[in-house]
């Protein structure tokens, strides 16, 4: 039989997979016990964490079955892409609590990593504000779960990467926005010191995130900025803007409709842009930006990650410690640097403490993040081993939905153990050990 | 006032698909399917949800015969649009043998149509305008080995609709005729169904849509399946019967 070669976003690794797309979930037909299986829903996680041999595809459960407009309640099957509810909550002037880097995942898929915005240091990560599940267990029976029914299964498929069952349907919580803008400003900082200084003086600012230039040695290493944002009332737009304040993303994008050679991207052509960037916002000093500028800029190319090439790309994200985060950047970004292995797209996040209601193996606790992108190639490969001793080292941790490469052994002296039943593993479970 | 379409068949994804395009264009919708199952609710809430559209949901049994004068009197007000699109494409083989099976194909394909089609043809007509829309399919046009008892379940819908069209022109009531190649579903994603050939269901919604627009009668998804089915048909019957189809 044919059988397609499935990837994830950062396109490594390709395997070959049956994806099983039932219209509903009624009308899965569970494969022999034995058969490990794993849900996967827009494919926007970097690495393995939704690939399996058998997949079962949650896009066709696509369904907004409520949207409360007075109290900001949403229920929806877990394959509608966040890009969907934003469409219809922004013009009735409700938004994400958390909005990752792309609107292109599903609610399920958000649910199950526990993803974080450039605002967990205040709001948490999406699992806090979700107020119910409904989740396909192994003996293949919907269990409704909360923080009252079924606690346990609640807690554990937040950020459990889909190992408690395949999440079926999602109730959650919006906030209320004024407008779809936001007032935006640049703090360029001249090292990483400085970086993370002014990162923690925006600490008050609403959503708050760091760029820097990875690919700079020396006095300038860390070099970047911070982009700060929050979310503008209606009497401080333009007249253009006070017309028409809660204006929706648009729905089209531009494509990137063919891979790009892989030295496209390469030291000189990626320290180019870098350079350019960091003089643009050094001049610029913000203003008024839509929420989908601020918040998904590279939504706007359709498969951006082509960019890379064919042979695909890894994300490598991290979160150290507050007491350890300055030094452990600045041996991680010196490490890289001597490797001679460009990281082309690097950001800065602040989080806040782990979030109460999440799986074990969900990724925020307190500390900085740290998420690069690298070409998939075995140089690099054996660079990220050797960052994940220092990561070790200053007590930090990976994200498991960028992931497509730690070890178990250093998996497991980072997070606790996560038993889950054997009917659910991705290969990225496999790999880890269970 | 707003318009409304009827979905008969609103459980399938071309079904649902025309419901999405309607609903965009600001129609209300009357979805009719077998039973009204989650899904149904789900998608009756989720087309008000993000269009703003009016929806309501019933029960219908294409093969119920005598339950359909009562639902089509039911109709207030009568769609300006109804869309004909459920049907059942069976087990050949076993319906070969078992005239159960092969009875199914007939009248979800076909006898189950005319009995709904026949009833709001008749109110159409009375009331003078509307539009009326049937999903034929191409494996109506000459029966192959492989699937004649739903090709000619389908041929006869195709016979149908094109007499009903004939009829009530002068009624001022439209009937369009929509006949899929290959439909790519989310089921068959992955399968090597040959790409110019296939068309998503959302393709053959947007055929739908501009035919019910700009009135046209007979319309093939993907075009390119006209000139296919026309050089199917003139085929000479002495080679075709040799074929392998």
């Amino acid at each position: 039989m044919f059988e397609p070669r499935l990837t994830n976003w950062g396109g490594y690794p390709a395997v070959p997979a049956q994806v099983l797309a039932p219209a509903h979930a009624e009308a899965l037909a569970l494969p022999p016990p034995g058969t490990p299986l794993i849900a996967r829903g827009n494919g926007r996680c970097y690495g393995d964490a939704s690939l399996q041999r058998t997949v079962v595809s949650t896009l066709r459960w696509n369904k907004i079955f409520y949207f409360d407009p007075v109290l900001g309640r949403c229920g929806c099957e877990a394959g509608v892409l966040l890009a969907d509810v934003l469409a219809v909550a922004v013009p009735q002037g409700w938004f994400l609590p958390v909005a990752p880097g792309t609107k292109y995942i599903t609610v399920g898929g958000a649910v199950a990593a526990n993803v974080h915005g450039k605002n967990h240091h205040h709001a948490g990560a999406f699992g806090q504000y979700v107020d119910g599940l409904d989740v396909l267990t192994e003996d293949g029976t919907r269990q409704p779960c909360s923080r009252t029914v079924r606690p346990d299964l609640f807690r554990r498929s937040i950020g459990g990467m889909g190992l408690t069952g395949i999440i079926v349907s999602v109730h959650f919580r919006l906030c209320r926005i004024a407008s779809a803008y936001l007032h935006t400003a640049h703090h360029p900082a001249a090292n990483l010191a400085g970086l993370l200084a002014g990162l923690e003086a925006q600490r008050p600012e609403a959503y708050a995130v760091a760029w820097l230039d990875a690919l700079r040695p020396g006095r300038a290493l860390g070099r970047g900025i911070v982009h700060t944002g929050r979310f503008a009332p209606v009497a401080s737009l333009p007249p253009a803007g006070q017309a028409a304040p809660l204006r929706p993303h648009p729905g089209r994008q531009l494509s990137l409709p063919f891979y790009l050679p892989r030295l496209a991207l390469n030291r000189y052509t990626m320290g180019l842009y870098n350079a350019l960037y960091y003089r643009r916002h050094q001049r610029h000093s913000g203003g008024l930006v839509h929420y989908d500028d601020f918040f998904y800029p590279l939504d706007k190319l359709r498969h951006w990650n082509r960019i890379y090439g064919r042979q695909g790309f890894v994300q490598y994200q991290l979160v150290l410690p507050p007491a350890t985060a300055e030094t452990g950047l600045a041996e991680l970004l010196r490490t890289i640097h001597l490797s001679g292995c460009g990281a082309y797209l690097a950001v800065l996040k602040l989080l806040g403490p782990a979030d109460e209601w999440a799986a074990p193996i969900s990724f925020p606790m307190a500390g900085v993040s740290l998420a690069l992108d690298f070409h998939a190639t075995p140089a690099v490969l054996a660079l990220l081993d050797r960052l994940d001793a220092l990561v070790l080292r200053y007590g930090g941790r990976l994200y498991l939905a960028k992931d497509a490469r730690m070890s178990a052994d250093f998996f497991h002296r980072t997070y606790p153990a996560f038993p889950h039943p054997a009917a659910f593993q991705s290969l990225q479970s496999q790999r880890l050990g269970g | 006032m707003q318009k409304t379409c009827l979905i008969l068949g609103s459980g399938s994804d071309i079904g649902q698909a025309i419901a999405y395009a309607f609903a965009r264009q600001g129609y209300g919708l009357l979805l009719a399917a077998r039973a009204p199952d989650e899904p149904q609710q789900h998608l009756a809430a989720d087309l008000a949800i993000r269009h703003g559209v009016a929806v309501g949901s019933l029960a219908f049994d294409g093969e119920d015969y005598a339950a359909h004068p009562a639902l089509v009197q039911g109709l207030h007000p009568l769609p300006d649009v109804v869309v004909a699109v459920f049907g059942y494409l069976g087990d050949h083989a076993r319906a070969t043998a078992d005239f159960a099976e092969c009875g199914r194909i007939l009248a979800a394909n076909y006898t189950g149509h005319v009995s709904l089609l026949n009833l709001l043809a008749a109110r159409m007509q009375q009331r003078g305008h509307g539009t009326l829309v049937g999903v034929s399919s191409v494996a109506g046009e000459r029966g192959r080995q492989s699937n004649y008892l739903y090709g000619s379940a389908k041929a006869g819908f195709t016979a149908y609709l094109s007499g009903l069209r004939n009829a009530l022109f002068r009624a001022g009531v439209h009937v369009v005729t929509v006949k899929p190649g290959f439909v790519r579903t989310k089921m068959t994603a992955g399968l090597p169904l040959p790409g110019p050939l296939t068309a998503a269901p959302d393709d053959v919604a947007r055929a739908v849509w501009r035919a019910c627009q700009r009135r046209q009668n007979v319309v093939y998804v993907p075009g390119i399946w006209r000139g296919i089915m026309l050089a199917i048909r003139l085929l000479p019957e002495f080679v075709f019967k040799r074929l392998r189809l």
